[in-house]
């Protein structure tokens, strides 16, 4: 099969792999989030990762840039993707606060293109690919679609119009369309629309007479997103860019030929190459790999319903489960340290130690919470005190209800494990309510 | 396939209407918002210009009154002058409560209402205190001038409080030259509100989103709500402190600073006048009366800058009322408004 589309695949995701580590740069985010931080939120296991000083950061997401560019132009693409996925993924685990769903998506993208036979520089008519590459990544952006969707088939969203309600409200001052933003009627329609988008779009995207209206509306809603919502960053960008995988294998070529009619020049060798290539079949140890993939791709972002409560509340299985914007929570929270000795209280603001974007991501989330309130405990113990119960007084505002408590001030979570299993200091969600 | 493509919108368009009908008996947050932009122009033509304009009149009574102390030391003077002082330093902390534009671009808190250091002041009336204007704006410490400097020069000599002679010689003039910094900013700020200073158009066109460099108002609403939570955190932190202190080393918390405390949260109530018109009437509600309970609470030491030191009971009271307030504001109010918290530029889409 052509690899003309996984080529044109490449160029775009390096490229947009590019723009995501100068975002990082351009912003200051390098210095900001990564290393003036006293303190970090780990993942799991991955305690031991570290910031380099400054100097050293920068230098990561230079030669981050750089693979992503060199994989880009198709020079020695498996080796720059494999250097941007690693640097991408060190970056990312330095500090839990800094999470975002495309992020994973470009990592779990590095990754592909690190194992996918995608041609590099001047290979695309030459060498065949399989099929099996181009649906590969044609699967990893539907399961971003499709559990988007599926993660708005909710009455929050549906009937409630929220968040999508509280959040237009706040664009009402956007030119022409501003006046109608603060309307419940049309966050609800625009709900609707966007879980019909969601988990209709790979089918449309995956029929060929459908399939040119679909990118049209791909491009027009991440538009519309990347401009109501500019917080949401590179996303739209990412999708847009990516999207055209869905179409057959030879469209940057049948594209080139129209381009080359059109300036009234031959087609030249465009007119040639839809002829499929010839491919080696894929072994066996590599059909298990795909369907090993591809599981994972399901089963992670399903891993949320092993986990008793309400995901959007309780956080556990909420990364990489692909629930784009679709939650608005607001929190506050303080700790009360006891000493238990001498049964003395004292109140520990976390802005005293934490950046704005690491207290405003902990507030809401009780993984991130648990974990900080063992940190103060280790601290105090550093101090030569005695280890003292760490308490919290979390409050959190979803989806617009009134704020509840969000974790039970009763336990001590200084003593509490961190870790996968089902947390027991999470108050019920008031999400059923 | 036309019919389909027709059928599609449709059936999402029907299917919201029928969402819209069921969910607005019992969700009043499906109801439309008003204007943003409407409250913002409200809230600045209304509360903050009218405010900043008090504040400017109210320091020139002050300067006046301080004037006529000097020149004739009586203790009706006096009175007249610590009224004053009271209420132009009340007009603005209620003003600091908004402080956003001219007052936060000017960092106008250095002059204003830095918090006094007595014992600075005492030395540098014991050798050469500022007695101009100028000296006091570029060449002295914030801790020596503002409302809060002006509150301890005006309480007169610590050695003989109630002698009105003690504002006959360099007291008054370091006085005099602090009040007219006061009233120069404040003159500068409510012009700069009104009619823009240093070829800078008007602050209210830029407030209420007219002319270049407008502001969005969502923008001034984010600055707002941001102000309050840090007003209100940074107000919690020092009752808590004060409340979990050492009974033998009881923090530092005077009525002074609750005097301020009441001043801004008068401020605030102002705000919700208009702001409150964004919220769903029970959240609206719930923000004001937490705001009249912290009002309440300060109801004896609002009315002027005390000595002293507040109760136990006052400041436990006080505490629990702020924080809660302050958990209102800084969880349903921002999740209600889609305030963006810190002013945070990292992306964010989970």
């Amino acid at each position: 099969m052509s690899g003309a589309s996984l080529v044109a695949f490449r160029v775009a995701f390096g490229g947009c792999a590019a723009i995501v580590a100068l975002r990082f740069v351009a912003h200051g985010w390098v210095e900001r989030l990564l290393v003036a931080p006293g303190y970090h939120f780990t993942y799991p296991g991955l305690g031991w990762v570290r910031p380099l000083p400054l100097a050293g950061m920068y230098g990561v997401y230079a030669v981050m840039v750089l693979a992503a560019l060199s994989l880009a132009i198709g020079w020695r693409p498996r080796v720059a993707a494999a250097v941007f996925t690693l640097l991408f993924v060190y970056a990312e685990s330095i500090d839990v606060a800094t999470y975002l769903n495309h992020y994973e998506l470009v990592t779990l993208l590095g990754v592909l293109c690190v194992v996918l036979p995608i041609p590099g520089r001047g290979r695309a008519r030459r060498d065949g690919v399989p099929m099996w590459s181009v649906w590969l990544l044609r699967f990893q952006l539907g399961v971003v679609y499709v559990f988007a969707g599926l993660g708005k088939v909710d009455l929050d969203w549906l009937l409630r119009g929220e968040p999508l309600h509280t959040w237009l409200a706040g664009r009402t001052d956007l030119p022409v369309i501003g006046p109608w933003l603060g309307a419940g009627w049309l966050a609800i329609l625009l709900s609707w629309a966007g879980a019909i988008f969601d988990l209709t779009i790979v089918v449309f995207l995956l029929r060929r007479r459908t399939r040119p209206f679909a990118y049209g509306a791909v491009v027009a809603f991440h538009l519309v997103t990347g401009w109501l919502f500019p917080g949401i960053g590179a996303f739209p960008l990412v999708m847009i860019a990516l999207t055209p995988i869905f179409f057959e294998p030879t469209w940057p070529t049948m594209l080139w030929v129209r381009v080359r009619r059109s300036a009234g020049r031959a087609a030249g060798d465009g007119q040639r190459s839809p002829v499929a290539p010839r491919s080696r079949p894929t072994s066996r140890l590599g059909a298990i790999a795909i369907a090993a993939w591809m599981i994972v791709q399901v089963v992670v972002p399903l891993r949320h319903l092993a986990y008793p409560g309400d995901v959007r509340w309780t956080e556990e299985g909420y990364r990489w489960s692909w629930r784009v914007l679709l939650t608005e929570k607001e929190g506050a929270t303080r700790f009360v340290s006891t000493d238990p000795t001498t049964g003395r209280t004292r109140t520990v603001w976390p802005d005293a130690e934490l950046a704005p974007f690491q207290e405003r991501a902990m507030s809401t989330r009780p993984d991130l919470i648990r974990q900080y309130a063992r940190h103060l405990a280790d601290v105090a113990v550093e101090h030569g005190e005695a280890r003292p119960e760490v308490r919290v007084d979390a409050w959190v505002s979803i989806g617009g209800r009134p704020r509840q408590r969000l974790i039970d001030p009763r336990i001590d979570l200084a003593d509490e494990p961190l870790g996968l299993w089902p947390a027991r200091d999470i108050e019920p969600s008031p999400l059923s309510r | 396939m036309n019919r389909r493509l027709i059928a599609l919108p449709a059936a999402v368009l029907a299917m919201s209407m029928v969402a819209s009908c069921s969910s607005s008996a019992d969700s009043p947050k499906t109801a439309s918002k008003p204007d943003r932009k409407a409250v913002v122009t409200e809230l600045v033509d209304k509360v903050i210009v009218p405010a900043n304009e008090r504040a400017a009149s109210t320091a020139k009574a002050l300067s006046t009154a301080v004037d006529a102390l000097c020149a004739s030391p009586t203790a009706a003077n006096h009175a007249a002058a610590d009224a004053a002082l009271s209420t132009g330093f009340a007009a603005w902390k209620y003003v600091d409560s908004f402080d956003i534009g001219p007052a936060m671009k000017r960092r106008s808190a250095s002059v204003m209402s830095y918090a006094v250091d007595p014992q600075k002041v005492d030395t540098s009336l014991a050798s050469t205190p500022p007695t101009d204007a100028l000296t006091v704006r570029n060449r002295t410490s914030s801790s020596l001038r503002g409302y809060g400097a002006a509150t301890y020069l005006l309480a007169g000599d610590p050695a003989a409080p109630d002698d009105p002679a003690a504002f006959a010689g360099p007291r008054c003039a370091y006085l005099s030259a602090v009040v007219d910094v006061l009233v120069d900013e404040t003159s500068i700020i409510s012009t700069a509100w009104t009619d823009g200073v240093d070829g800078t158009p008007a602050y209210r066109e830029t407030a209420t989103g007219e002319g270049a460099g407008a502001l969005s108002s969502t923008a001034v609403i984010d600055a707002l709500v941001n102000m309050q939570v840090n007003q209100l955190e940074a107000t919690a932190k020092q009752l808590t402190a004060s409340a979990e202190a050492d009974p033998e080393q009881p923090a530092d918390l005077t009525p002074y600073d609750l005097f301020q405390v009441a001043a801004q949260v008068t401020g605030m109530q102002a705000v919700y006048g208009p702001l409150g018109s964004l919220l769903d009437a029970e959240l609206a509600a719930e923000v004001r009366a937490g705001l009249d309970k912290i009002t309440a609470v300060l109801a004896e030491t609002s009315k002027a800058p005390v000595a002293g030191q507040p109760t136990p009971s006052l400041v436990k009271d006080l505490e629990s009322a702020v924080t809660d307030l302050h958990l209102t504001i800084g969880t349903d109010v921002v999740s209600a408004l889609d305030v963006t918290i810190s002013f945070s530029d990292n992306d964010g889409d989970s």
